[in-house]
């Protein structure tokens, strides 16, 4: 991607006879369909930059997607701490063993180093291929990975991290000061090769979690601190499960131009934004996209662009990473939908 | 304030050092146990559940509830005569295989036991094969499955087909939840769907009390 005059800035700023940029969010699912189609097990493409990279282009390929994101799990920042992961054969690793457990473990815990912990290698490696891949194209690339509040409960252990927001909120600052440092240092490493834009993913930060008070004060000060220090133009947020409360809260963390959503009335959500130029983007379930027909997704996704789409600042996309053995006809219903419904000037 | 009012107030302020002291008032005092756990601990847990539903508390404040409960509890466990009340039903839960995401089990059981099931706790990333032996093993009326993630949706209707195939089918009750459920999933592997832990406790109260799966 190299300049706005592309068919997918179009589609954002609701230009006349652009549409809505349309695509779903394909992390763990590229790792399983490219564990499909080439029977190489999940464990081995998770831990080579080259072969996670071709899981991703591979599926961006087949549905001629936009977008592809540098990572696919949401242990990479737990792992080069420390953590345990479970590699599978199918899908993407699962958590298991904390990093750490006392307030000596994290006070002598080191920020991770990108370019030796764990698989942030493999994933700069990956960007590196994206960007050889797609230098000229339209493509948007974007850096990436777990956000500190997710990072933390990975290298700590979910539970131990949320009875610390009471119990000891200094500990708690101290683990996400080098949870924010990791991934600073890593999102610089991956920039180093150009990407467009860097997308966090920090699903242990929505009020499903905790409350708009905690986001407040463990989530908030750590993103800004992330969008002062990395090297990118632009960031995209996603955070699962319920957002409402502290979407006002995202939009004055600069440099936070897109949210991607799950549960959250779009209508009212792009109201909350108001006139910033921060996009929305989301949010056709991902239980209709697996288990539902193609014009079921079609349905879901007009009522998202009838919502959110009117004056642009709008992707349509899934509410979260798709799951596995989503049908292809699905994916390509919701792709669609996004020239179907999403033509500018729209007509309802 | 009675101890047991005392003891549902440390609760519900998740103030684990004083409810392992009122813990042992009651101790010392030569209460009846059984009735400080129902109407002291558990009663504050219920509250709980209503403030975590209402949207007033949330995960880090449910954990510190429960260490509090369980800290009072542990002070009760060498004296507790074992004098077993019939549960209101018996639960095995667990996360299903692929998962490992446990706070929302963990909540639910302890809901569950506050209300009056006997829970029995398989863990995460179970297999269907060890939730069949559970099942068995203490003839359980009631099956319990979370995920969080939508790979391991997979995984539950996997187990629903074995658990046919077992003839186990039913004699159970089934509930599941987890940010990966859905209404829609539910319905279509036949099993009752629960958008919360304290949610979980309303459904399954309703479906003893003769309301229909």
């Amino acid at each position: 991607m190299e300049d706005f005059q592309t068919e997918f800035f179009k589609g954002l700023l609701g230009e006349p006879g652009s549409s809505v940029p349309s695509f779903p969010i394909v992390l763990g699912y590229s790792i399983w369909s490219y564990h499909n189609l080439t029977g190489i097990p999940a464990y081995e493409i998770m831990k080579d930059g080259k072969k996670h990279a071709a899981a991703q282009l591979h599926v961006a390929n087949e549905f001629n997607l936009p977008f592809v994101i540098a990572f696919t799990d949401l242990n990479i920042i737990g792992e080069a701490l420390g953590a345990t992961l479970t590699y599978m054969l199918d899908v993407i690793p699962i958590h298991e063993i904390p990093a750490v457990n006392t307030a000596e473990d994290i006070e002598s815990l080191e920020p991770a180093d990108p370019y030796k912990d764990g698989r942030m290698p493999q994933i700069i490696e990956t960007v590196k291929v994206y960007m050889d891949k797609f230098k000229n194209s339209e493509n948007v690339i974007s850096a990436g990975c777990e956000g500190p509040i997710t990072a933390a409960g990975s290298a700590w252990g979910m539970e131990n991290l949320m009875r610390n927001m009471i119990k000891n909120p200094e500990l708690v600052h101290k683990i996400l000061e080098k949870t924010t440092d990791s991934i600073i240092e890593f999102l610089n490493a991956q920039m180093e090769f150009g990407p467009d834009s860097v997308a966090i993913a920090d699903p242990s930060a929505s009020c499903t979690c905790i409350s708009p008070e905690f986001f407040k004060e463990f989530a908030f000060p750590y993103y800004k601190k992330i969008v002062r220090k990395v090297n990118s133009p632009t960031f995209l947020i996603h955070i699962c499960g319920e957002i409402f409360n502290i979407i006002k809260q995202i939009t004055r963390i600069p440099k936070m131009t897109a949210i991607s959503v799950d549960m959250v009335d779009l209508k009212d959500a792009k109201k909350e934004i108001g006139k910033k130029f921060v996009a929305l983007m989301g949010n056709v379930p991902t239980e209709i996209m697996r288990y539902g027909t193609p014009i079921q997704v079609e349905e879901e996704a007009k009522k998202c662009i009838q919502a959110a789409a009117e004056g642009g600042k709008f992707m349509l996309s899934t509410a979260c990473d798709i799951s596995p053995k989503t049908p292809p006809e699905n994916i390509r219903a919701l792709i669609n939908a996004g020239k179907k419904y999403g033509t500018f000037p729209l007509k309802f | 304030m009675s101890l047991n009012e005392q003891l549902s107030k440390a609760v519900i302020e998740g103030n684990s050092e004083l409810s392992v002291t009122l813990a042992n008032q009651v101790l010392n005092q030569g209460l009846d146990l059984n009735d400080a756990i129902i109407n002291g601990l558990n009663e504050g847990m219920r509250i709980v559940s209503e403030l975590y539903e209402k949207k007033e508390y949330f995960l880090p404040e449910i954990i510190i509830s429960a260490d509090a409960l369980y800290d009072a509890l542990e002070v009760f466990k060498p004296h507790l005569e074992k004098k077993e009340s019939t549960p209101k039903g018996i639960v095995v839960i667990g996360v299903v295989r692929g998962d490992i995401h446990d706070i929302g089990k963990n909540i639910t059981k302890l809901f569950l036991e506050a209300s009056g099931y006997k829970v029995i706790d398989c863990g995460r990333n179970v297999l269907a094969e060890t939730f069949i032996n559970v099942i068995k093993e203490n003839n359980a009326n009631i099956l319990a499955l979370s995920t969080l993630m939508f790979p391991t949706l997979e995984s539950i209707e996997d187990l629903i087909n074995k658990l046919q195939e077992e003839g186990l089918r039913d004699q159970l009750k089934v509930i599941i939840g987890g940010a990966a459920t859905s209404e829609q999933f539910a319905d279509s592997i036949g099993v009752i769907h629960c958008n919360n832990a304290a949610k979980a406790v309303s459904a399954l109260d309703k479906l003893s009390s003769g309301g229909k799966e």
